[in-house]
């Protein structure tokens, strides 16, 4: 997931180490374009039909 | 690629956000791809597939030259909000990629038009989800920074 947060830190998302499983600002720390991605494991996710994909 | 494909890449975004109902502009950037009019459920979203000239204005640095890293396809979706305050800046810094800027002159580019208001600001929170098979980022995939 990604989320575009104007103005954040590293810091206020809990500081964690760039690529981390956690989430961590990845762009433009401090910036208008700030961006905190926020990693998914791949296997949650829902297929089209319901099932894993 | 294909710009064909990149819509694809664009439509299959779109798909993974399974019971969304995504909107996908076209563009009339050259190689610059987006599906269109993908209409699957409730909730409206943009999807593209984003090319290196997505790559961050400032910080980290390293990161700023992927904007010529012609191997880079980034599908992405948009929630309601991001398409009217994000994706205005991705097509301002999409133009001056093409038309040859350094990620420097991209840089000042940004933050000319966001001081006089040629951009949108940034006032709230929107959100995007990347989830495609297909994605490469480049170094930053390499170290898992998106996945």
């Amino acid at each position: 997931m990604t989320v575009f947060a104007p103005y954040y830190t590293n810091a206020m998302v809990g500081g964690n180490a760039f690529g981390s499983p956690l989430p961590q600002l990845s762009d433009d720390a401090g910036t208008p374009f700030a961006v905190v991605v926020i990693p998914v494991d791949p296997a949650l996710a829902v297929g089209v039909n319901g099932g894993k994909p | 690629m294909p710009s064909r494909t990149l819509g694809l890449l664009a439509a299959l975004a779109l798909i993974c956000g399974a019971g969304l109902h995504a909107q996908v502009p076209t563009y009339p950037f050259r190689d610059y791809s987006m599906a269109r009019d993908a209409e699957l459920a409730l909730v409206r979203t943009t999807c593209l597939a984003m090319r290196a000239w997505s790559a961050p204005t400032y910080t980290p640095n390293q990161f700023r030259d992927f904007s010529y890293d012609a191997t880079i396809r980034a599908p992405i979706c948009f929630d309601p909000i991001a398409p009217r305050t994000v994706l205005p800046y991705y097509e301002l810094r999409s133009t001056l990629g093409m038309a040859g800027k350094t990620p420097v002159q991209i840089a000042d580019a940004v933050a000319s038009a966001y001081a006089t208001g040629a951009l949108p600001k940034r006032e709230g929170v929107s959100f995007a989800y990347m989830w495609s098979a297909e994605q490469h980022l480049g170094q930053a995939s390499v170290i898992g920074a998106r996945i």
